[in-house]
């Protein structure tokens, strides 16, 4: 016979002190973690310098040889807010980033400019225009000296036949390019648009000084200039495959040798799960409530303005029948897009974060808690409102000089104007602040190496990398501008995020009592370790190409390599998630109550694998980024990895969070099922019979013809390129009407359930769950007691 | 639509008909470590007991449609892309290609469907049956040593 023995409360008692517990782990893995994470943030550093340092000159001026002034670097400077403040990088890309629409504006250039420059010297079948091509693009005639650039006589003259060449693209009366109708009108800020695509078409094609290979290693592939992929790009992809082959071997044997890493049940236990209804809820944990019903509003509404998005690929000239480009232009759904994806996910995390902390301390919420949790709610609301409806008005021209302030700020992922940045960063830094009230008197008594401050450290985290991303500036030069891009769309997102995940999902299976303390302390250690060792200088893959050094693109290559490898065993975390929970419901005699949350983990593990490590790392190496970069392989990777990894979390999140704010007879199985089964299934549709095969044939088209080619509008509107996006379609609608509704209905019973939830009173439990009788005595439970 | 392009739709689509036949083979085999033939040996040397499992313990419960669910889904993929690419280019020998994976996308359909209503498996059941005789070895204890 086994007795129930409830769990003890901390002490409440203010007089007798309470002893900090010492630290749980080893000293040595927060040593190692410091010293990995720390020679990551070294890397980083270094590439940083070398990036300051060594991207692309922007000239005073830029002359021909006759001598006349072609564009000036304030055109150059002028023509990239134009690019920005237009929302033009969620139309097409830059330096093979932005959107995938529109052209890349680097390749379409350089193509058209080195066309007109071989015509002018005797046409194609001229192999001395070849030669004299080549030679006027790849001579490197920037004098540092006098900061001036000089262009053939050749180059010159293209410079207006690409000046009324973009002017018919982006005046288009008709629009039918996925721009509303005269998108740009003024001739002056054309032709700075178009110095501005000259600049980076010359960065592309000029040697750097003393080497062989230019500013882009390259890229992009253009045979008219001799843009081929240079030994660096072929040498550092293989070394790269031989970094995640050793990597993967290291940590099986690892796992191997020590079989107490990775996650591991509490086998020995027997746990009654408490029924949800009978948890009490602090002020702040029904606060949540509206923040789901939010996070699900916002879901909804990035999936339809996707839709549409998708939409504008399959047919340019309507939305069955409907002008939508007069409102809705490509670029400005597809801005509303990739920033509600963020924004959603963010408040999924905000509330979990809060909806935790009650049940870390086991304590009331302190006084104002749940006040502070609805004026946070509100900001958030007020930031999200007003950066869409700012960045729709500043690409129609509003804000004036103030546009990257209010506007579109321009730069993908950080669209929204740095007002509302600004805003954002103060928002979770509140927060941290909330999170820092509830928790204060739970740290006082912990070591700063134990879970309480590692979660405390992850949210942390959040806002200090974010606001990294403050820092771009539409007055820097490209390059510099995205490596402080890469600090939020990278290292935040792919690392911190990440983090962040890694310690809320370890504290839930602690204080569900599925693990140990200290096998959840293991996993985040090794978590840091492992994302530090590659993520950190792993940021540098997105730099491949965007004008800094070989160096650079080698460590990117390199250290990327390593983020896939902990990937690679989340296909067995995967597993483990499911029998953690399984296991735990066997012994129990009431019913584990997380299920479809577990599930939803099952298939973040699924997709951190699928989407993140193999369609990733699929683009990750330079040889096969410098033919695909910007192409539906791009496309497939971010939504594959976006969605499923912190899309499918930020559900858990929600589904862990709503099991205690519906009632008992509203909560329903069958919905949260649903829920699962139709977003799983639309995300793999769009990848396997969409994203990826359309993919494949781009990166094929643009290796056996040209990059310029692949991202030409005539093979996106060609027959195999619309089949496919068509057939997307009954995926898209799966996602959304299985998926995305049954989530929102959740939300709002939750928001309708939480007054019926009994309210935390002195003396109520906190617990999730009891034990039944406990033979280990070295078991520390999450509050820090010995059970 | 090329020719080439035809045949590289019609061999992926044929690579996902593969997926989904695989994962329906291991959609039929039981989940339960205690009753999986790849853990006798574990069974032997650890002595741990299985505990009886039951069709509707979660999440095993959930296997067939796991796995029978993506299968399908694989399955009509293939079958969605073969039909999509032979309307695009129905003229000339290569259209036999997609019409063939066609042919097979529907009678894995209906294999699939057929499984799904005979839940749970023959093989399933099988494969619980050899758990249950792998628990009743003796462990690797109790042999005298050599």
């Amino acid at each position: 016979m086994t007795a129930t023995l409830e769990v003890p409360a901390e002490p409440t008692d203010p007089v007798v002190p309470v002893p900090k517990r010492g630290l749980v782990l080893s000293r040595a893995w927060i040593q190692l973690s410091a010293l990995v994470a720390l020679t990551g943030l070294f890397g980083l550093v270094l590439m940083g310098w070398l990036t300051y340092t060594s991207d692309p000159p922007i000239p005073q001026r830029v002359v021909s040889t006759a001598g006349t002034v072609v564009f000036t670097g304030s055109d150059i400077r002028a023509g990239q807010d134009v690019f920005l403040k237009n929302g033009l990088m969620e139309y097409g890309s830059i330096f093979g980033h932005g959107a995938y629409l529109g052209p890349d504006f680097t390749a379409d250039y350089l193509h058209r400019s080195a066309t007109e420059v071989m015509a002018a010297y005797g046409g194609p079948r001229s192999d001395s225009a070849a030669r004299r091509t080549r030679e006027d693009f790849r001579t490197n005639r920037y004098d540092p000296r006098t900061h001036s650039l000089t262009f053939s006589a050749a180059q010159a003259a293209a410079f207006p036949v690409l000046v009324a060449h973009y002017t018919t693209l982006l005046d288009s009366p008709d629009g039918r390019n996925g721009l509303r109708p005269h998108a740009i009108k003024d001739p002056v800020q054309l032709r700075q648009l178009t110095s501005y695509f000259a600049w980076s078409a010359w960065a592309a094609a000029a040697e750097r000084p003393g080497k062989r290979y230019s500013y882009t290693n390259n890229w992009p592939g253009e045979p008219l200039v001799a843009n081929t992929p240079t030994g660096d790009v072929v040498v550092w992809s293989v070394l790269s495959l031989i970094a995640l082959l050793g990597g993967t071997g290291a940590l099986f044997a690892a796992f191997g040798r020590w079989n107490w890493l990775g996650w591991h049940g509490r086998d020995q236990r027997e746990l009654r799960f408490r029924e949800p209804q009978a948890v009490a809820l602090t002020p702040s944990q029904r606060a949540t409530a509206w923040f789901f019903l939010v996070m699900a509003g916002l879901f909804l509404a990035q999936t339809l303005v996707g839709a549409a998005a998708e939409h504008y690929r399959a047919d340019l000239t309507s939305f069955f029948g409907i002008p939508l480009d007069r409102w809705l232009p490509y670029n400005v759904v597809r801005t509303w897009h990739v920033q509600l994806s963020l924004l959603w996910v963010s408040t999924s995390f905000l509330a979990a974060g809060i909806f935790l902390v009650p049940m870390i301390t086991r304590k009331k919420d302190p006084k104002g808690q749940g006040v502070l949790a609805y004026a946070l709610l509100g900001a958030l609301t007020v930031v999200v409102v007003g950066s869409m409806l700012g960045e729709v008005a500043g690409i129609r021209g509003a804000f004036g000089g103030m546009w990257s302030w209010f506007g579109m700020q321009g730069f993908e992922y950080l669209d929204l104007g740095k007002f509302w940045q600004v805003l954002l960063t103060i928002g979770m830094a509140f927060w941290v602040l909330m999170l820092w009230r509830g928790l204060r008197k739970r740290l006082a008594t912990e070591s700063p190496g134990n879970l309480p401050w590692l979660f405390f450290y992850a949210a942390l985290a959040l806002p200090v990398v974010y606001s990294a991303g403050l820092l771009t500036s539409h007055g820097d030069t490209y390059t510099v501008t995205d490596f402080w891009r890469f600090m939020v769309v990278h290292l935040w997102v792919e690392d911190f995020l990440e983090l962040f995940t890694t310690v809320m999902v370890a504290y839930i299976f602690v204080l569900l009592g599925v693990v140990r303390e200290k096998v959840a302390l293991r996993v985040i250690f090794l978590d840091i370790i492992l994302y530090s060792a590659g993520g950190v200088i792993g940021t540098a893959h997105h730099w491949y190409f965007s004008g800094t050094p070989a160096s650079v693109l080698s460590m990117g290559a390199f250290f990327s390599a390593f983020e896939v490898i902990p990937l690679t065993f989340l296909t067995i975390e995967a597993w483990s998630f499911i029998r953690l929970g399984a296991r735990q419901e066997s012994r129990s005699t009431t019913p584990f109550p997380h299920r479809w949350a577990v599930m939803f983990l099952v298939a973040v593990g699924f997709w951190n694998f699928l989407g993140a490590g193999v369609f990733g790392f699929l683009i990750n190496l330079p040889i096969v980024s410098y033919y695909e970069i910007g192409t539906a392989l791009t496309a497939n990777h971010a939504h594959t990895a976006m969605m499923g990894v912190y899309g499918m979390l930020a559900v858990a999140f929600s589904l862990f969070a709503l099991r205690y704010l519906i009632p008992k007879d509203k909560w329903s199985d069958r919905l949260a099922r649903t829920s699962f089964w139709s977003l799983n299934i639309g995300l793999a549709w769009m990848s396997f019979v969409s994203l990826l095969p359309l993919g494949v044939l781009q990166l094929y088209h643009s290796v056996e013809h040209s990059y310029f080619d692949a991202r030409s509008l005539s093979f996106i509107t060609s027959d195999p390129s619309r089949l496919l996006e068509w057939m997307r379609l009954p995926g898209d609608v799966l996602f959304i009407g299985g998926g995305v509704l049954p989530l929102l209905w959740m939300a709002v019973q939750g928001v309708l359930g939480v007054a019926r939830h009994r309210e935390v009173l002195p003396g109520s439990d906190l617990q999730l769950f009891t034990e039944v009788a406990d033979h280990d005595p070295e078991v520390a439970t999450a509050s820090g007691q010995l059970s | 639509m090329s020719d080439q392009v035809v045949v590289l739709l019609s061999a992926y689509s044929l690579v996902l008909l593969g997926v989904a036949q695989g994962l329906q083979a291991l959609g039929r085999r039981s989940t339960s470590p205690w009753a999986s033939r790849t853990l006798v040996g574990h069974l032997r040397v650890t002595g741990h007991q299985p505990q009886p499992l039951r069709d509707d313990d979660w999440p095993h419960s959930e296997v067939p449609s796991l796995y029978g669910g993506i299968a399908m889904v694989a399955a009509l993929a293939a079958g969605a892309l073969s039909l999509a690419t032979l309307v695009l280019h129905h003229r000339g020998a290569v259209a036999a290609l997609p019409l063939v994976v066609l042919g097979l996308s529907v009678l894995s359909l209906l294999r699939l469907g057929r499984s799904v209503r005979l839940r749970p498996a023959p093989g399933r059941q099988r494969d619980q049956a050899a758990g249950a005789a792998a628990a009743a070895l003796p462990l690797e204890a109790d042999r005298p040593l050599r």
